[in-house]
Formats: structure tokens, sequence, C-alpha cells
């Protein structure tokens, strides 16, 4: 050993001491970003003594990550679930507000009570045509919030989509670079940008992140679709714009193939893309449906028989639609719910006459065979009480609302409520619980790999002293030179 | 051995700020249930449970209007009762003064004068209207059950009775000549043209335009009751035959046989009338009793509704109260032990 290389180690312990001076300060400047993982140096010894720093690591948790990439999807998607069920529920709202179609056909059957105790009465048949507006409003209405939020989940479907194919782009990108960096470079901040890009992949689609060799990864939907592998895959969707009731949604794809809908074999199974196509094509519909059966069973309970007996059709009532049928039993018919109405023969507002309430066959003006009051007595009161027995009668409704398919129109609206607050409870319990997962695996992910401030504090200490000893050593061997040429002179 | 540090982000702030987050929710939500004294999402705390709420606010809302109904119903019925009660008095009172003209055909005059305005006090209490609607006139309620017979020009009603006395003996009823009507003929007449006048035909066509079908109400749930008794009921006919005879049957020229004959007819119209009366009485009774158990049981079924439905909407204050503090007070500490951490660094000391 020579002074000669003593120098050289000095230098290059001073040299290593900058160099983990710099990583320190890059924790140090990071350490308020929740994608950045601590930065670690490792220091080699070379055969001649001296040292360097040979790699630049990062401390990186693949389970904790795996963990909170799945704890993102499902928050996702049930965040999305519980936003649009509160959205739908405006269709019913808070029981006291008596609001909601329920309340209103309750108002409308009290109406109607009024109006058959007192036929004559000019003021109780006007109540009742108002109370059967707000009905048909209401109605109405609900059918508009469930449009809205079927075409609004269509078109956050369609920016997921849209975001996912930028990031999947990015993460193309980044990952390249990692691939193709030549070894012992120091690649750690664009493995944390992979991380962080595979973060908001999983907000969209539930992902399996795969390692391969050399860094690279590629990633599959929860379903086992490729969703990147070397190359980011096309993820596509068609947004309908404005979804009517009854009209069906595009599915994602996934190059080419099917990853939402009846037709998708490998069906995605969380993320917030899955959970909004939940909400367009299951949720609303199934609420619609209750709406449109709703409309349904008030036309058919308000519908006037043939009296003859000579077999005639019903005809609608007090409610009527768009088709001006009575229609079948049991099978609901989508967007009834939008096109329900008051029958303009009744509405005096519109050229029609209130004694049709009281009389009946208002949809066939001067046939007597849907007259229920044929002698026209003024205190005629059968017909009305009929109705308010419709009302209550049990008849069928449509499987496919989700209720009991025999029921009274006045038990089916308020069943309605209870099974969007059904689902409202469960999806906030769930959100609730999927939140604390979500943040307790993020936590768990930053606590292993984040930036300890009091650590880099005591690591900037140690290498401030071993640059100040390196220092002090090559100050040293100066001196000793220095002597060396001194007694040389 | 390796110790792993906690990262300083996740010391101080993801890991308090996720559970603030919770916390000031939860604070927001009892700070409202504490101002309405209800839940603050009432549906999402009952899921399913809102079904039951929702259909008894239904019910709580149609009983509500059944009861107000129902209280309408009452007061006609009580209106009817009141009407029934002046013809049943009015008769009473006229059968009194017709047992005494039975006595003394002298006075066949007076009694005739005292039927026309027993008739009219009779047609009065039987147009009794409540809330622009008549009582007695079945479901026809815009219609009055009955015309003022002694009005000009006289009804189809008087015109039918003076036709049918014309017809049988040949000079109108206001003709002297009436005093030579036998006792058997004017039998007869009362016992075949005169009774005939009230059948159901002509009663209809010439006296009341009164429908035979009654009003009915639900007084509770989809029960319909008979709530009216109509003017097309034999005792409001009978009653009628007894004031027309002694009014406009010749009365007070009439041989003293005859109006014996005549008044005894009457008196016994009368009675049968008064009788028949009574037993519609009996009728609206019962109605005013099945309405009024129905507003009671009504009112009942409705306060425990409510009652159920405060108490399941409800929430309690002095537990919310202690929850909140134990919330705020958690809310503090949690301030206090993120203050302590973030001086707790290693930069404070250097």
């Amino acid at each position: 050993m020579s002074l000669g290389s003593a120098w050289s180690v000095g230098l290059s312990g001073l040299s290593t001491a900058s160099d983990q001076m710099a990583l320190v300060s890059r924790n140090v400047a990071r350490a308020g970003d929740v994608s950045a993982t601590r930065k670690v140096g490792e220091q080699v010894t070379t055969a001649t003594g001296s040292v360097r720093l040979a790699v630049v690591g990062r401390v990186a948790n693949p389970l904790l990550l795996e963990g909170l990439l799945s704890s993102r999807s499902n928050y996702a998607g049930e965040s999305v679930t519980a936003a649009a069920l509160d959205r739908l529920h405006l269709a019913v709202l808070d029981p006291k507000l008596d609001q909601s179609p329920a309340a209103f056909i309750a108002a409308l059957d009290g109406s109607l009570r009024l109006l058959a105790n007192d036929p004559t009465s000019q003021a109780a048949a006007s109540e009742l045509l108002g109370s059967a507006h707000s009905v048909a409003k209401s109605l109405n209405d609900a059918t508009a919030i469930i449009s809205a939020v079927r075409s609004d989940a269509d078109r956050a479907i369609a920016d997921s989509v849209t975001a996912l194919n930028v990031t999947l782009r990015e993460l193309e990108g980044v990952n390249r670079e990692i691939v193709t960096a030549p070894a012992h470079a120091d690649m750690t901040d664009q493995l944390d940008k992979r991380d962080a890009l595979l973060k908001l992949v999983a907000d969209h689609v539930g992902i399996r992140v795969v390692p391969r060799g050399a860094n690279d990864i590629s990633v599959y939907t929860d379903s086992g679709v490729t969703l990147f592998e070397t190359v980011a895959r096309k993820v596509t969707f068609n947004s309908s714009g404005v979804l009517g009731p009854g009209v069906t949604g595009h599915v994602v794809t996934i190059d080419g193939l099917d990853v939402t809908g009846p037709d998708a074999l490998m069906p995605l199974r969380s993320g917030s893309i899955v959970a909004q196509i939940d909400v367009r094509d299951n949720i609303a519909p199934t609420f619609q449906t209750q709406m449109d059966e709703l409309a349904r069973g008030l036309i058919e309970a308000f519908s006037d028989p043939d009296r003859s007996g000579g077999g005639k059709p019903n005809l609608p009532g007090l409610f009527t639609w768009t088709g001006a049928t009575v229609p079948p039993s049991g099978s609901a018919i989508a967007g009834l719910a939008a096109r329900i109405t008051v029958n303009s023969q009744i509405d005096p507002g519109r050229g029609g006459s209130l004694s049709y309430l009281r009389d009946g066959g208002s949809s066939a003006p001067g046939d007597p065979d849907y007259n229920a009051n044929i002698s026209g007595a003024s205190g005629f009161s059968g017909r009305l009480f009929e109705l308010v027995g419709n009302l209550s009668e049990e008849r069928k409704f449509d499987s496919a609302s989700g209720l009991r398919s025999r029921s009274s129109i006045l038990d089916f609206s308020s069943e309605s409520v209870g099974w969007i607050d059904a689902r409202r409870q469960s999806s906030t319990n769930r959100l609730e619980l999927r939140t604390i997962i979500r943040d307790r695996a993020d936590q768990s992910l930053l606590s292993v790999t984040g930036v300890n401030l009091d650590q880099e504090m005591a690591d900037l200490l140690r290498f401030e002293q071993s640059f100040q000893a390196s220092s002090r050593l090559i100050a040293t061997i100066d001196q000793m030179i220095e002597t060396i040429l001194e007694v040389a002179r | 051995m390796v110790v792993t540090p906690l990262s300083t982000l996740m010391s101080t702030s993801t890991s308090f700020a996720s559970h603030l987050r919770r916390a000031q929710g939860e604070t927001v939500k009892i700070q409202a249930e504490v101002a309405s004294g209800r839940l603050y999402d009432v549906g999402k705390t009952l899921g399913y449970g809102t079904e039951a709420l929702v259909s008894f606010r239904q019910e709580i809302e149609i009983g509500r209007r059944s009861i107000d109904v129902n209280k309408q119903v009452a007061a006609r019925l009580d209106a009817s009762q009141a009407a029934l009660d002046a013809i049943v008095t009015n008769a009473n009172g006229f059968m009194s003064a017709l047992m005494s003209a039975r006595g003394d055909p002298r006075t066949a005059g007076i009694v005739s004068e005292q039927a026309e305005s027993a008739f009219k006090a009779f047609t009065d209490a039987a147009n009794t209207s409540f809330a622009g609607s008549f009582v007695f006139s079945g479901i026809e309620t815009a219609l009055a059950p009955f015309e003022d017979y002694f009005s000009t020009p006289p009804p189809a009603s008087r015109n039918a009775v003076a036709a049918a006395f014309s017809t049988e003996f040949g000079f109108s009823s206001a003709d002297p000549a009436v005093s030579n009507i036998s006792v058997s003929s004017m039998q007869a007449f009362m016992d075949n043209t005169f009774a005939s006048l009230f059948d159901d035909a002509n009663w209809n066509s010439t006296w009341s335009a009164a429908s035979s079908q009654p009003i009915s109400s639900m007084v509770s749930g989809s029960r319909e009751v008979t709530t009216s008794v109509s003017a097309a009921s034999q005792a409001f006919r009978s009653l009628t035959a007894a004031f027309v005879l002694v009014a406009d049957s010749g009365t007070k020229n009439l041989n003293d046989a005859t109006f014996v004959a005549l008044i005894d007819q009457a008196v016994e119209s009368l009675g049968k009338g008064i009788a028949l009366m009574t037993e519609l009485q009996g009728t609206l009774g019962t109605a005013q009793q099945q309405v009024q158990a129905a507003i009671e049981t009504t009112s009942v079924r409705s306060d425990l509704l409510e009652e159920y439905v405060g108490r399941t909407e409800g929430v309690d204050l002095s537990e919310l109260s202690v929850r909140l503090n134990s919330l705020l007070n958690q809310l503090e500490a949690t301030y206090a032990v993120t203050g302590r951490l973030q001086n707790l660094s290693l930069l404070n000391a250097l």
C-alpha cells in the first residue's frame, strides 16, 4: 500500500459520500410524494480498496403493491355503485318529504276517496286530477333521473376507457425504458412511475401484474385478458350518447375481445368500468322496470272495462300513454314511465271533462259500453269505489322488476323504495369497508416503501461524517506528502 | 437486526387523514341528526326497512284522508238525522191534528190547512241539502227530492192528483159536489186510483227525482257502508200520501162520514210512514255508529303507525350526545397526537 492508493481511496470515499448525499436529497425532496419509494445506494469496495456506489436500488414490496391494486379496484367499483344508487334515490327521496311515486300514489288514493264521498264536488275532482298529474310527473321524473344515470355511466365508461388507453401507452413507454436500460443503470424513478401508472390502471380495471425477466412486467385483467405485454393492448368502447329506457349500450372490448356484456367469455370483475357497466345495464334498468311496471299497473288499475259484457278490450282511463291501449298484465314496456300521462279527455285544461272521473269511459266518449253511470246520476260513486279497490288489489307485475310479482300498486310502489334503499345501505356499508381496506393497503405499502425523514437525517449525518473523515484523511495524506517533499528538498 | 422505520408521509398524513375524514363525516351526520331529531339518511340506515316505513306512511296518508272523508260523512249523517227528526216531529204533530179532527168533522177546513203547512214543512225537511248535495236524493245528489206541491203553476204531482180525482168522480176536488161522495166510493178511490199514484213508476215520474240507490261511503279500508236514505223509500211515500190526501182531496167539503173515512185512511198512511221513518233513522244511526267507529279505529291506527314511524326514523338524543362527545374527544386526541408527532422529528434536533 502506498500513500498514492490511500489518496485515491480517500477520494473515492469523498465521491461516494457525496453520491449518498445526493440520494438522501432525492429521498428528502420526494418525501411528500405518495408514489415515491425510498432509494438505497449500495456501496461496494473494489480490489484496490476504493469504494463506489454500485447500484441504486429502491425499497419495493410487490405483494403489498398487489394488495393495494386490488383494493383500489374494489374501492373504485363500489364508489361508482354507491354514487349511482344515491343518484337514483333522488327519484324517491326521504320518506318524510313525500316525493316518491309511492307517496304520490297514496295521495291519489286519498283524493279518490274524497271524490268518492262527494262525486259532485268539482273541488274534489280537481284535486284528484292534480294528484294524478303528480303521480304521472313523479314517474316521468324518475325515468329522466334513471336515463341520466345510465347516460352518465355510459359516458364515464368512455372516459375511463380513454384514460385507460392513455395510461397503458404511458406504461408501455416507461416499461420499454426500464427493459432496454443498461444493467446497473438507476431505473428507480421509472419503476416508481410504472407502479404509479399501475395504480391508475387498477382504478379502471382490476389487474394482475406478472413479473417477467429483467424488470419487465405484463399486465392481465382480473379475468385473465392480456392488457399489457411489451405493448399496450387496445381497449375500445363506443359511447351511445343518451341512453333512453330499454336502449342497451355497447360493450367494452380489449384487443377485440368482449370483456363486458353477456357474450364476454372472460368478463371483468372489478374496477370502475365494470361497476359503471353494472349501473348502466343492471341496477338502473331494474329500477326503470319498477317505474315502468308502476306506470303499467296504474294504467291497468284505472282502465275502463267493457261493461256490456261484449268483450271489447279495456281502455285507458285516468292514466294513458302514447300507445293509448291497456298493455297486457305482467310484462313491462320499457320506458312506459316516461310516456304515462293523465288522459286529456279528463283534463279540463286540455278540453276534457272531469265527469269521466265519476262515470268512466274517457277513452271512448259517447260509447255507453264503457260508461259505468248510464243514468248520469250526479252522486254516482260506484266507479270511484271500484278505483279505490283497484289500487289496493293484488295484480301481476313483471319479475324483471326484481320485486314481488304479485302485489298491489300501493305495495309495489313502497317495495320499490325499499329495494333502492336496501341497495344503498349495503353499497354504503361495502364502500366503507373497502375504503378502510384501501387505506390500510395504501398505508402498509407506504410505511414499508416510503421515505422516513428521520432516517434520512440520520443518514445525512452519517454521510457528512464520512465525508469529513475522508477530507481529513486526504488533508493528512497531503501533509505527509508535504513532509516527504520537505525532507527531499 | 433490520428495523424498517415507518415512512414519514404514512405516519403523519395519510393514516390520520383517512381517520379524520371518517370522524368528521360522522360528526356532521350526528349534528344534522340532533338538529332534525331524525336519522341523517333514513333510507341508508334502514335499507329494506324503508319499505315498511313508506308503506306505513302511505297508510297514514290514506287514513288521514279517510278520517276527513268520514267526518264529512258523519256531518252529513247528522244533518240527515236532524231532518228525519224534524219530519217525524212534524208528522206526529199532524197525527194529533188528525186525531182531534176525526172527532170533530167541522174542523175539516182547519185540518186541511194544517195538512198543507205540514206537507210544506215535510218538503222543506226532505229537501235538506248538505255541502251542496241533497241528502235524501240517493245518488242523484244534484236534484231536490221534492218540488213545492203548492207552487204555481202546479207541479206534475199536483196535476196528477187533480186528474186522478176528477177522472174518478167527474168533478174537481174544489167542486162543492164532493159532499156527495160516499164513503165506499171514496174508499175505492183511496185504495186504487189514489194509491197507484204512489207506486214505483208514478213516484219516480211525478213525485220525486230522488234515486232509489242510496249513497254509500267507504268508511274504512274498502268497506262500503250505506250512509243515506232515499226519498224514494216507502216512508216518504206514505207520509206524502197522507198529507196530499188531507190537503188536496176536497176535504173541507166532504160529508162527515166520508171525512172520517178519509181521515182514517190518512192516519193509517201517516202511522205507517212514521213507523218506516223511525226505521230509516235506525238505519242511519247504524251508519253513524259505523262511521264513528271507523274514525276512531283509523285514528288509533294512524297514531300507532305515526308513533312507529317516529320511533323508526327518530334518533335517541341522549345516545347521540354521548356519541358526539366521544367522537369530539377522539378527534381532539387525534389532533393532539398528530401535532406531537409533527414535532417529533430529528430535523428539530439538528
